[in-house]
């Protein structure tokens, strides 16, 4: 009667390539922060907007309402607008304590004793806080473009506006983006989540009453770039081809976007060390 | 000698975990040893002790006060917590001064008394040293340190040696045992065992909530008489000593290895058995080298008693 | 054997307060969260600073007077207050049960409301320290600028100085009631920064300007009410149609702050706290 060896065995099947592995950190922050119902209510009420928005498209297209102003690239612009507090909201909940919760427990040696670069780590945290900005920005408009395809009476609509929906993509990815990178990057410089999200408050509405003091003291409307609205504005006008009446050049808000995605990457590779090196 | 902590069917519990359940306890003078592994309720205790958390159920008095919300007590009473947690920034020396500051001693007593506090754990010459950077033995001295810097009549340790060496942990054992002696109530907290022996005879045995046993560690031991003590015995004649052995009404079973010369007998009856021994080697003319018990300590009361 | 070793003294909630006082102030004045609110306030005097360093250049051209540049910046101010609130408020109870360090507190002879107003006047104390020289030197430097003759009178600096002066008493007035709110909400909630947020963004942003009685509900509508700034006020006339009065403003006031010290007293005194969960 044969013996059977029950001891240890390696795993002799196949390993997720290296170039995966954030996806292992991105799935289970995921998870985790899909277990707090609280948090899943939050990104439910971000959807309240949007129903209100798809009611007003629907009276407007079907029905033939007047409600001062026509379904048009404008319209999309506006509803990234009204998506911005739900997108600090969440950005604030799920974002601040991406890093700092792990440097307040002391997991990044234990993040790093397994197979898994500095890289790997921070992609696998942005793609969390991404994942959620995504599912809370952009889909709301992408959607609210679709259902204004879906109910156009004809093909009008599509033609005038077909470029639209590379604006609401390009548009929500630079954003998104940004916004991810930067409270990660934010989160990284401390270990309280509390402290990291009243930060990022503070420096984006206190950079945007500056910039617009500025604005009246020294009458140099460039002064706006200081303003994370402004720029915002700027950026929409953009790319939706609209004219907001801000003084403020396009391109400047794109270098102060790239500024500040650059300032949150040398954070990031600064704090995030899978090595101390001592002496 | 009346009680300095009395505790009556306490109950507590969170939602559907019950943390607590009916413990009735008396603590006088002295040290008391709390046993329980992870979970049981010991941290539960001492808070509801230190009036930390309300009582679902039942009452506890603390020096005659019930502890909940009565910071007055709290003039009396000194809590070692378990967790790892400080105010970084400080030195070893303003934390203790810091939280003394608290306690309404003038300037120069909170000084006195914080450089006595330090000099009796053993941190006077690294109290000046950042809590950020001090090890962990050094942040569990510092802890106690608070703890007794206001001369407490009773004294709440959890898990207190946790992290120290062997060192260390003989340092402390021996302030507990002083503090014990002095006439202080001081409840120790822990799942370490040996220690806790080492400390006190008296203990409390505490799993989910429950109080399992209270007293005496021997005491306790001989109570259970349902439960086999083994006895190891070490022979040039391990198949002979069992020959003898087994045929003892004492003995339930017997297992001997030649290879370790020891014979190994299981007996419900350990008082019995070992006076039977010296008429064996004498009568008998059985050697017998060593002979040891590992049940009769209260790891053996304590597995039996949680299973 | 169970006489007490030695009668500690007994200490009451003044001697609680001001032992909690001086043990919360270096902490909250050393912290990375001061350095933060320093730094952001003083881009405000700066803005001012650059005012003075342009307007000497006369091909700027910059007749507006400096003092109508304060009178504007005095608004952001407010928001500036509410922000410091929000971060100094939420972390007087919510900084001590994130690094579990509140069991230290709970375990002194300190009624647990003096450890919540001691920990509040210091971070009150240290909001005050960052906002008063930055309205200071801000209001210097814009009336500064507009030279020793203001409107053919005194200077700018000495003409407004009353004004400037009952700014200051706002300020630090409605500090102390924001300070109040955001403290209960730390003390009440788990996620307070969110609450804060909502409150200070939502709420006092939006609410204080709706007509009707809803704004008599926000701190806002009362600081603005108080506030002697010509902007304040025609926004205030503007959109709301009628200011409350200063008796009524200052009394309303100081009834949101006793009910929220109130209400962050009652709960923190009443609620429980596990740092350890697995050792329920």
């Amino acid at each position: 009667m044969p013996i059977y060896d029950l001891s240890y065995r390696h795993w002799e099947g196949s390993l997720l390539g290296a170039g995966r592995r954030w996806m292992v950190i991105a799935e289970a922050g995921i998870r985790l922060l899909l277990s707090y119902k609280k948090f899943v209510f939050l990104l439910m009420l971000s959807w309240v907007p949007f129903f209100v928005q798809a009611f007003m498209l629907y009276m407007i297209m079907v029905k033939g309402a007047s409600m001062g102003f026509d379904v048009s690239a404008g319209f999309f612009q506006n509803a990234y607008a009204v998506q911005l507090f739900p997108l600090v909201l969440v950005t604030i909940y799920a974002g601040s304590g991406l890093i700092a919760s792990d440097l307040a427990a002391n997991a990044l040696p234990l993040y790093f004793s397994k197979p898994i670069t500095q890289r790997d780590y921070i992609l696998g945290k942005l793609a969390i806080i991404a994942f959620f900005l995504t599912l809370v920005y952009i889909m709301p408009v992408l959607l609210l473009f679709i259902f204004a395809v879906g109910v156009s009476p004809d093909m009008e609509f599509v033609k005038e506006n077909y470029w639209v929906i590379l604006s609401i993509l390009g548009y929500g990815a630079l954003v998104v983006g940004m916004t991810s990178v930067f409270i990660v990057g934010l989160s990284s410089t401390s270990r309280s989540g509390r402290v990291v999200g009243v930060a990022f408050i503070a420096v984006v509405t206190f950079a945007g009453m500056i910039g617009n003091l500025l604005n009246l003291v020294l009458r140099m409307s460039q002064m706006l770039a200081l303003s994370p609205n402004a720029n915002l504005i700027r950026l929409s006008d953009f790319f939706f081809l609209q004219e907001s009446g801000l003084r403020l050049h396009p391109m400047v808000s794109l270098s102060v976007a790239a500024l500040v995605i650059a300032w949150s990457l040398w954070t990031l590779n600064r704090r995030i060390r899978p090595v101390e090196v001592v002496a | 000698m009346s009680a300095t902590v009395e505790i009556r069917d306490i109950s507590k519990w969170y939602g559907q975990v019950v943390a607590l359940n009916g413990v009735s306890l008396d603590l006088k003078p002295g040290v008391t040893g709390l046993l329980g592994p992870n979970g049981a309720g010991k941290s539960t205790l001492i808070k509801v002790l230190t009036g930390q958390l309300r009582p679902s159920r039942g009452e506890a008095t603390v020096l005659g006060q019930a502890p909940w919300n009565n910071p007055d007590m709290n003039r009396f009473m000194g809590f070692c917590p378990e967790q790892d947690s400080f105010y970084e920034h400080m030195t070893g020396r303003r934390f203790v001064n810091a939280l003394l500051s608290l306690h309404g001693y003038s300037a120069t007593e909170t000084r006195d008394r914080t450089e006595a506090a330090i000099a009796e754990v053993g941190m006077s010459e690294l109290a000046e040293r950042k809590i950020g950077g001090y090890s962990k033995g050094m942040r569990q001295r510092i802890k106690l340190a608070q703890a007794i810097a206001h001369d407490p009549q009773v004294v709440f340790l959890d898990e207190p040696v946790t992290g120290l060496d062997p060192v260390g942990r003989h340092h402390i054992i021996d302030l507990i045992l002083k503090w014990g002696g002095e006439g202080r109530t001081v409840l120790v907290s822990s799942h370490i065992l040996h220690e806790v022996e080492s400390m006190t005879s008296s203990v409390l045995l505490i799993n989910h909530g429950r109080l399992l046993a209270e007293g005496d560690v021997h005491e306790i031991r001989e109570l259970i008489d349902e439960h086999p003590h083994h006895v190891t015995l070490t022979t040039s004649d391990p198949r002979g000593l069992a020959g003898h052995l087994i045929s003892d009404p004492a003995v339930v079973s017997v297992r001997f290895d030649e290879e370790t010369r020891s014979v190994t007998a299981e007996t419900l009856k350990p008082e019995e058995f070992y006076r039977r021994i010296p008429i064996l080697v004498t009568q008998q003319g059985v050697n017998v080298d060593e002979m040891s018990s590992p049940d009769d300590n209260l790891e053996a009361v304590f597995d039996y008693l949680v299973k | 054997m169970n006489e007490p070793r030695h009668t500690p003294p007994a200490v009451d909630f003044i001697r609680g307060t001001k032992a909690t006082f001086r043990l919360a102030l270096p902490m909250t004045l050393w912290s990375r969260r001061t350095l933060l609110m320093t730094m952001l306030a003083v881009f405000l005097p700066l803005a001012a600073a650059l005012f003075l360093a342009v307007k000497a250049i006369p091909a700027a051209e910059i007749r507006t007077p400096g003092y109508i540049f304060y009178s504007n910046a005095f608004q952001f101010v407010q928001y500036y207050v509410m922000l410091v609130a929000l971060f100094y408020g939420t972390a007087v109870v919510a900084e001590e049960v994130d690094g579990k360090t509140l069991t230290y507190l709970l375990i002194r002879p300190v009624p647990r409301s003096a450890i919540l107003l001691g920990k509040g006047l210091a971070s009150w104390f240290i909001g005050a320290l960052i906002i008063a020289p930055m309205l200071t030197i801000t209001y210097a430097l814009f009336t500064l600028g507009d030279g020793l003759l203001y409107m053919g009178n005194a200077s700018s600096f000495t003409v407004n100085l009353p004004t400037f002066l009952s700014d200051i008493a706002l300020t630090l007035g409605t500090l102390a009631v924001y300070t109040a709110v955001f403290t209960f909400i730390g003390a009440f909630f788990k996620r307070p920064v969110l609450w804060g947020i909502a409150i200070a963004f939502g709420w006092e942003s939006w609410v204080a300007f709706v007509p009707g009685l809803t704004r008599k509900l926000t701190v806002m509508h009362y600081v603005q009410s108080l506030s002697q700034h010509a902007t304040g006020k025609n926004v205030a006339v503007a959109l709301l149609g009628q200011q409350t009065s200063t008796i009524q403003s200052i009394l309303s006031l100081l009834v949101i702050f006793a009910l929220f010290s109130g209400l962050a007293a009652w709960t923190f005194g009443r609620r429980e706290y596990f740092f350890d969960l697995s050792e329920r």
